[in-house]
């Protein structure tokens, strides 16, 4: 095989005390929604994430709460259980849930048209193909979020 | 005679001798048919304004890649992006350099770790038989749609904005980046390609396509219309479908003897006989 012969793999001292500028953001660019519609959905995937590892912890704690005997149960949720956690767990969860969806179903190959010479005026196949997907799971979402809700919202409208 | 419209470059500066941190200069540019690109009036800047500005910049026809910057927010060609185009609210065009890498001077940025990852996934043609592929026999056959397959990555210039805009890399200095996954796809899809399972130990990684999570900002901002985020996805179906058994090879390197036999075809006439006479 033909061998690229590589100059960085031997790093003289010179180059070390270059100073140069880092300008590498770091996991502030998982939170910049910029350039495309399917950043935006990157980084709410990265945000929902989070906060459902999080959810884990906080659900196993307080259910642990019932070995404590039924009266510390019984006061938790009569003066800490507010719906509007509910409803915003649920969010989360059909956001988080249904990006998977298109995630995977994109991932592995699907839905992403089929690689073709460029043609300008040009629009990059993999976000144009998937758009309707994507909008299509976000309807559901929002479905899944106004029936989750339901008791709530009828619970404020009185 | 209307006025000549100005506009106000706004360029990210800084000066590796000075210790000092980076700031913005502006530079007051006044349109003509001479300045008609970003390119152009930083060129302009250069030769009447500041001369200590530093920018990277080649054949300033989107060929060369070397002038990729940030330009009002988003990653682009200097030479591509046109002042009209930019300024049509505003009369301020900002420039920085490309993000996710560390900056030499002013706007030019080190592509040194873009290049580092290219090379890393073996962007080359490998073939089994060495012999054969360094001294061929014949000639490797390939169809259109095998070459449909694989086209569109071969625009590709390595002019590094999409390595800018990927939020994966900035996080994951590791991440080999859509630039680099894209040209292993193009390589490993290539049907004069047998080099899959040895690009496999550096791609079959979570630094490699599994560190990609499809947030499409790589194609959203390619010059060259690469769409490296498809790329990225068919190359992971390529692997899955090896490493389950089921990839489909329609046949393997077809190598035909070269037809070096020359038989005039008899319905096209020969040529006519010179008229002028032969110095």
């Amino acid at each position: 095989m033909v061998c690229l012969s590589y100059q960085s793999q031997n790093k003289s001292e010179e180059e070390k005390k270059k100073k140069w500028y880092n300008n590498i953001p770091g996991f502030k660019a998982w939170l910049s929604p910029k350039y495309n519609s399917e950043r935006l959905m990157f980084t709410i995937q990265r945000v929902t994430g989070f906060i459902l590892v999080l959810y884990i912890y906080v659900h196993i704690i307080i259910t642990g709460l019932t070995t404590l005997g039924q009266s510390t149960w019984n006061y938790f949720l009569s003066h800490y259980d507010l719906p509007i956690f509910e409803v915003i767990i649920a969010m989360i969860v059909g956001i988080h849930g249904l990006n998977g969806i298109r995630l995977i179903i994109t991932e592995l190959g699907y839905s992403i048209g089929k690689p073709a010479v460029p043609e300008y005026p040009y629009k990059p196949k993999s976000l144009t193909k998937q758009k309707m997907l994507m909008y299509a799971l976000m309807i559901v979402a929002a479905i899944f979020i106004i029936v989750a809700a339901w008791d709530y919202i009828v619970f404020l409208v009185r | 005679m209307a006025e000549k419209r100005v506009i106000k470059f706004r360029i990210w500066r800084y000066d590796p001798d000075s210790n000092g941190k980076p700031t913005y200069k502006e530079y007051d540019v006044p349109l003509s048919s001479k300045v008609t690109t970003v390119l152009e009036a930083l060129d302009y800047i250069k030769a009447n304004l500041d001369h200590t500005l530093s920018f990277r910049a080649s054949c300033r026809m989107a060929i060369c890649g070397s002038d990729g910057m940030i330009i009002n927010g988003k990653p682009m060609l200097a030479c591509q992006a046109r002042i009209d185009d930019l300024t049509k609210n505003t009369n301020v065009i900002e420039i920085r350099p490309m993000e996710n890498y560390k900056v030499i001077r002013d706007v030019v940025p080190d592509l040194t770790p873009l290049f580092e990852k290219h090379k890393k996934v073996k962007p080359y043609l490998m073939y089994k038989d060495e012999k054969e592929q360094f001294n061929p026999t014949g000639e490797f056959i390939q169809s259109r749609e095998e070459l449909d397959l694989f086209n569109q990555f071969t625009y590709c210039i390595k002019c590094g904005l999409c390595y800018s805009a990927c939020p994966v890399v900035a996080a994951d200095e590791e991440f080999l980046g859509p630039q680099a996954l894209a040209q292993a796809f193009r390589y490993c899809v290539d049907s004069r390609d047998q080099g899959l399972e040895e690009r496999l130990k550096i791609l079959d990684d979570k630094h490699g396509v599994w560190g990609c999570h499809f947030s499409g900002s790589c194609s959203a901002v390619c010059p060259k219309g690469v769409d490296p985020a498809q790329g990225i996805q068919l190359l992971k179906q390529l692997i899955i479908a090896y490493r389950l058994g089921v990839r489909k090879v329609k046949h393997e390197p077809v190598v035909k003897p070269l037809n070096t036999e020359f038989k005039p075809n008899p319905k096209i006439p020969l040529a006519p006989p010179f008229t002028a006479k032969k110095a």
